[in-house]
């Protein structure tokens, strides 16, 4: 069964039709990059499915999404959508509060009191995102003292810790140096085992490094989606072509 | 030749302007000083005003304290619409429809004259209501005057707060309003406390609105809600235009004068806090 | 809409928030409403164009004679001519500060434009009365210094802060590219500001103006205790004169409700906002016509 599901999905900006009639299904445990152009509506796809996309003025939508089987629009209460749904976005984003806090932020909003609860919860998901060694001693102080690539990482942390079983993240590594990239790139492999993942990425080399399937996307149309290997190496069409081959110069 | 004098005539012209403001505040300041300061003792500030008629010697404490219970009262009165309203704007109404008419409605608010903000209260609380000339009526005044100046200085404080934590708190499917009490206001408390301080100072150095709604010129100001109070800046008129005492009357000038000037500055080193803030 | 998809406590939430915003902005129609209310009988017996060109005030006669022409005078020559005098120099320091002005001494006049702001109107009239009207009745000879001149030279200090700051807001909003390309062309900057700058500010410039003469129609503490109160039909800037809103503070007090009198003064707290209100449209629309003749 797939965990996220497009069906004859069109979004706009006012009259502006930015995602044209998209089909596609995501896998659980897996990790799928969408590629394309600048402005082709990778962020709009993403911020589709957890009806994010609807905090811009202007946007309105047909077709539907299925999340876990349910359709998005039909959910009473958005939060559950959401926090089946975690984002990360292009720049990483400290909350203006205690590292700790940051990643206890949808917790505490959900319920969890118990202070032993609440340690359990921060230790395992900065573990996850491999932060754990390098903030454990400074848990209480702000998290915008963190570098790019540890907020980038805190961020995720702070994903999880609302036990999503999706994981978008848009372009989450185009403003870090490559040792952090590649740390993020590890833990997400390690992350697919559990979650359905799906990445924007304009970096080529990465969406072929970890992703298992691929989507090419170009003027708001889903022009391909396939196993990594076959995007890059025998695409069908010539439009993806033509795009992955700059990868190969 | 012609050219190089206009150009300095020009730049003489905008000099001139720039040093008159900075020579005008100095004047005010220092005139008042020179004329007030000494008349300014623990007395003054501590006793009831005395002489006869009274105000021509004494104190003013009755009019520190009625301005004070004014103030209060306003801020009281305006703060929790004042924030609601700024809040709507900011977090819950946005670009809508409703937000639009409600943003024009405290705009034009700002411009409406006090005194007939006055008007209201008095045909309103005075009369119909029966509330008489009083404190009560006085501080409605004020706050309605100050409403418009709270409700746009928060919605600015909130809507200078990085939108991306919006984005991130809403991607959690938390709710507006916890994103609002843990992260949204707490980063805008120093600009919104400023708009605050400038509220009261607004409120402090209002004469037109309590004159016909809350002002005596005597009165023991105790705070009781239904009686008039003294407030400095109708006591100032009062020295003045009954020819009481023109030393008082500098005196209470610069009173006043330096409690708003000290308002004022708090409220600009609270929004340059916030503008070192908003820029991390 | 916006409660799709909320949970039961932050559809309260929001609610509330929707509620108390919405109630308390209508205050302002009904502030309104209620001064119309109170002043209805005037507009029925008397007419609008009775009571606005009536060159009479005697509300206490009976039958009562109730036209406010020569306050509306009043209020016009005070507002007007504070402008005529603020323009200048509120013009002047802002593009002196936009433009012009060394660092460190525009970072010393732009908290102080503030603190100027924030000087109450009691004070300025206050200092009027006792330093300038004295001065004019030394100086020229007069037996009392009042007019209308003296309470426009005290606006024109209250309004100067509102020119400055909106001006200089408008002239920092234009695009850096015209301050590059004329000083690429090699004109001096007093030229580039007066012949570029200025034309592409204006629309913010004039609008600070209205703003101001606004401020300055309402203003009541300064009038009050400058323009010399008389009732007569001003005939210049020089003579005495009592504006709309000195008419109300003054006699406000000592009305009973119910009577012409009391009527009579709802009805130029009517006036005044209309005229505040009418003076805010028509800025926008005149700007609108600018806006689209480029
Ligand atoms: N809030 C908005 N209002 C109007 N149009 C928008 C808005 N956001 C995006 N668009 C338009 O929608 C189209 C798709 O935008 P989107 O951000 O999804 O592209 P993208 O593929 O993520 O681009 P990039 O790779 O540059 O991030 C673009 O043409 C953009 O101009
Ligand atoms: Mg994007």
């Amino acid at each position: 069964m797939s965990t996220v599901e497009f069906i004859d999905f069109h979004a706009f900006y006012g009259q502006k039709a930015v995602l044209h009639n998209i089909n596609v299904e995501f896998g659980p445990k897996s990790i799928t990059a969408i590629i394309g152009p600048s402005g082709c509506g990778k962020t709009t796809l993403l911020r589709s499915i957890n009806r994010t996309a609807e905090m811009e003025r202007g946007f309105n939508s047909h077709g539907d999404i299925r999340v876990l089987g349910g359709s998005i629009k039909e959910v009473r209460n958005l939060s559950v959508l959401r926090r089946q749904v975690g984002m990360v976005y292009q720049t990483p984003v400290a909350l203006p509060l205690s590292i700790m806090e940051n990643v206890l932020f949808g917790p505490r909003y959900y319920g969890v009191k118990n202070r032993s609860d609440l340690d359990a919860i921060m230790e395992k998901c900065l573990r996850q995102v491999a932060l754990w060694d390098e903030v454990k001693d400074r848990l209480k102080r702000p998290a915008a003292q963190l570098s790019g690539g540890q907020k980038q990482r805190l961020a995720i942390a702070r994903a999880l810790a609302v036990e999503p079983r999706v994981l978008l993240l848009d372009e989450p590594c185009s403003s870090l140096d490559p040792a952090s990239t590649g740390l993020i790139e590890d833990l997400l492999t390690q992350l697919a085992e559990g979650l359905c993942i799906i990445i924007v990425t304009h970096n080529l080399f990465q969406a072929r490094r970890i992703s298992h399937e691929t989507a090419f996307i170009l003027d708001g149309r889903l022009i391909e989606k396939a196993p990594t290997q076959k995007l890059f190496e025998s695409p069908d069409s010539p439009k993806t072509r033509g795009f992955v081959s700059g990868l190969f110069g | 030749m012609k050219k190089a004098i206009t150009d300095l005539l020009l730049l003489g012209w905008f000099w001139v302007s720039g040093l008159l403001i900075l020579v005008i505040l100095l004047a005010i300041i220092i005139y008042l000083i020179w004329r007030g300061g000494p008349f300014i003792s623990s007395g003054f500030i501590l006793e009831s005003p005395g002489g006869f008629p009274l105000g021509t010697e004494g104190g003013i404490f009755p009019a520190i304290k009625g301005t004070l219970w004014l103030i209060l009262l306003a801020l009281v009165i305006s703060i929790v619409p004042g924030l609601l309203t700024a809040i709507y704007l900011s977090e819950y109404g946005r670009s809508g429809r409703l937000a639009e008419i409600i943003n024009l409605l405290v705009q034009s608010m700002a411009g409406i004259p006090s005194i007939i903000t006055g008007l209201f209260v008095y045909a309103l609380g005075v009369v119909t209501l029966g509330w008489g000339i009083s404190l009560l009526a006085g501080g409605f005044a004020l706050a309605i005057m100050v409403f418009p100046v709270i409700v746009v200085s928060s919605r600015d404080a909130l809507l200078a707060v990085d939108e991306n934590y919006r984005l991130v708190a809403n991607s959690l499917g938390v709710s507006k309003s916890y994103t609002l009490y843990r992260v949204i206001f707490p980063r805008a408390a120093a600009g919104i406390t400023a708009g605050l301080l400038l509220a009261l100072g607004y409120a402090a150095g209002a004469t037109a609105p309590i004159m016909v709604t809350a002002a005596a010129v005597i009165a023991s100001s105790s705070g009781a809600l239904l009686e008039p109070v003294m407030a400095l800046p109708y006591h100032l008129y009062i020295l003045f235009n009954e020819h009481l005492s023109m030393n008082h009357a500098y005196a209470t000038a610069l009173v006043l004068v330096g409690l708003l000037l000290f308002i004022n500055i708090l409220a600009l080193s609270l929004s340059s806090l916030q503008e070192r803030i908003n820029r991390h | 809409m916006i409660y799709r998809g909320l949970g039961l406590k932050e559809k309260i939430i929001s609610s509330i928030i929707i509620s108390v915003a919405t109630v308390s902005s209508l205050l302002l129609l009904a502030m309104l409403i209620f001064i119309l209310r109170e002043s209805w009988p005037i507009w029925s017996q008397i007419g609008v164009s009775g009571f606005l060109f009536g060159s009479s005030w005697r509300p206490l006669n009976t039958p009562p004679e109730i036209g406010i022409l020569s306050m509306i005078v009043s209020t016009m020559w005070v507002a007007g001519g504070a402008l005529l005098i603020a323009a200048p120099l509120g013009f002047g320091c802002a593009i002196f500060l936009a433009e012009f002005a060394p660092r460190p001494l525009a970072a010393i006049l732009r908290p102080v434009i503030n603190m100027l702001t924030g000087i109450p109107s009691v004070v300025y009239g206050f200092l009027g009365a006792a330093v300038l009207v004295k001065f004019f009745e030394v100086k020229f000879d007069l037996a009392s210094g009042e007019s209308l001149f003296a309470a426009s030279l005290i606006l024109a200090i209250m309004v100067i802060p509102f020119i400055v700051a909106n001006s200089e807001a408008a002239l920092r909003l234009v695009a850096p590219e015209y301050r590059h390309a004329g000083i690429a062309l090699g004109v001096s900057r007093q030229y580039l500001t007066l012949r570029i700058l200025v034309p592409l500010a204006r629309k913010g410039m004039f609008g600070a103006l209205v703003l101001a003469f606004g401020r300055a129609m309402g203003e009541t503490m300064a009038v009050l205790m400058l323009a010399g109160n008389t009732l007569r039909l001003p005939g210049s800037w020089f003579d005495k004169g009592e504006p709309l809103p000195a008419l109300i503070a003054l006699e406000l007090g000592s009305t009973t409700p119910g009577s012409s009198h009391h009527q009579a003064l709802f009805a130029v707290g009517l006036v005044l906002v209309l005229m505040v209100i009418a003076v805010n449209i028509g800025i926008n629309l005149l700007l609108n016509r600018l806006q689209k003749g480029g």
